[in-house]
């Protein structure tokens, strides 16, 4: 059976990029286009394998999605890579601090992304 | 802000709009104007920190936006996916130029792109008192980089003396 990779962004062409990348690699792949609708999908998704997340975005944003994901205690171990056009380090050790498995600056390589997404949803 | 400094900001504003272009297919060459469309897009980001504040806009055609969409995207995209795209192209300008300004000892904080679509689409702020215009294009295609700013007394662009800890570049991944 696919892994389930749950991707959260505001950009639909971001969620559609990402999406065809995981697709052809055998991912079922999941879309919200904000953190408060990745928490509900997440909420209510059985066997996820992992979440794919943007920073900046209305309503809830990806940071604050990943503490909310770890502190929650319902999927402590779930990976989250963060996909953004963020490069500053203070928010990147913000995600190390709150368990992000790793950090991705927009435009990403979808061969790169496919090999982060294999080796953490495994 | 002394003019140093403007000239500082106007080299970070052009070359991450160069960079950010290229990176989507769609290499631009600076002209000194661009003639408005009828076709026009635009796209716009707010910025704060403690020291600068105001806000990124771009405004540009759909026939540009489209090139610049990934290739198995472009053709039949309707209005809606352009809008998304101009305005993920208008936050990722606005990362790089974040990312740049952090050897500076600026740290931006980013809002969300609002995009809007229109005929002769101008930008006629005078509220900023830092007003920064760049004019591109692409093939015959136009693109205008508006940075609209309001600066704290006496700011100035230079070099952190010791460097900021090594973030991420744009394209890069880190697993931790």
């Amino acid at each position: 059976m696919a892994k389930k990779v749950i991707v959260i962004d505001d950009s639909l062409t971001v969620r559609q990029q990402v999406g065809m990348a995981l697709r052809q690699a055998g991912f079922e792949v999941l879309e919200a286009s904000d953190g408060d609708e990745g928490v509900a999908l997440i909420g209510r998704t059985v066997d996820v394998a992992m979440v794919i997340c943007d920073v900046n975005m209305p309503r809830m944003g990806g940071l604050e999605l990943l503490e909310h994901i770890k502190k929650d205690g319902k999927n402590p171990n779930l990976p989250v890579l963060m996909l953004t056009t963020e490069g500053q380090p203070q928010l990147i050790e913000r995600a190390k601090k709150s368990g992000a498995k790793g950090w991705v600056v927009k435009p990403f390589k979808p061969e790169l992304l496919v090999a982060a997404v294999k080796k953490l949803a495994s | 802000m002394d003019e140093s400094s403007v000239k500082t900001l106007d080299s970070v504003v052009e070359s991450a709009s160069f960079a950010l272009f290229e990176s989507v297919g769609v290499p631009l060459e600076r002209v000194p104007a661009v003639t408005r469309s009828r076709d026009d897009i635009g796209a716009s980001i707010g910025f704060t920190s403690s020291v600068l504040r105001g806000a990124v806009v771009l405004i540009s055609t759909r026939a540009l936006v489209r090139q610049a969409l990934p290739e198995e995207m472009r053709e039949g995209a309707p209005d809606e996916q352009i809008a998304d795209w101009m305005g993920e192209l208008t936050n990722q300008l606005l990362g790089r130029i974040k990312n740049k300004l952090l050897s500076f000892g600026v740290t931006l904080e980013m809002s969300t792109p609002t995009v809007i679509f229109g005929i002769d689409l101008a930008n006629k702020d005078t509220r900023a008192r830092l007003r920064r215009q760049f004019a591109f294009r692409s093939g015959e295609e136009p693109l205008s980089v508006f940075l609209d700013a309001v600066s704290a007394p006496g700011l100035e662009l230079t070099l952190l003396e010791e460097p900021p800890p090594a973030g991420i570049a744009e394209g890069d991944l880190a697993l931790f």
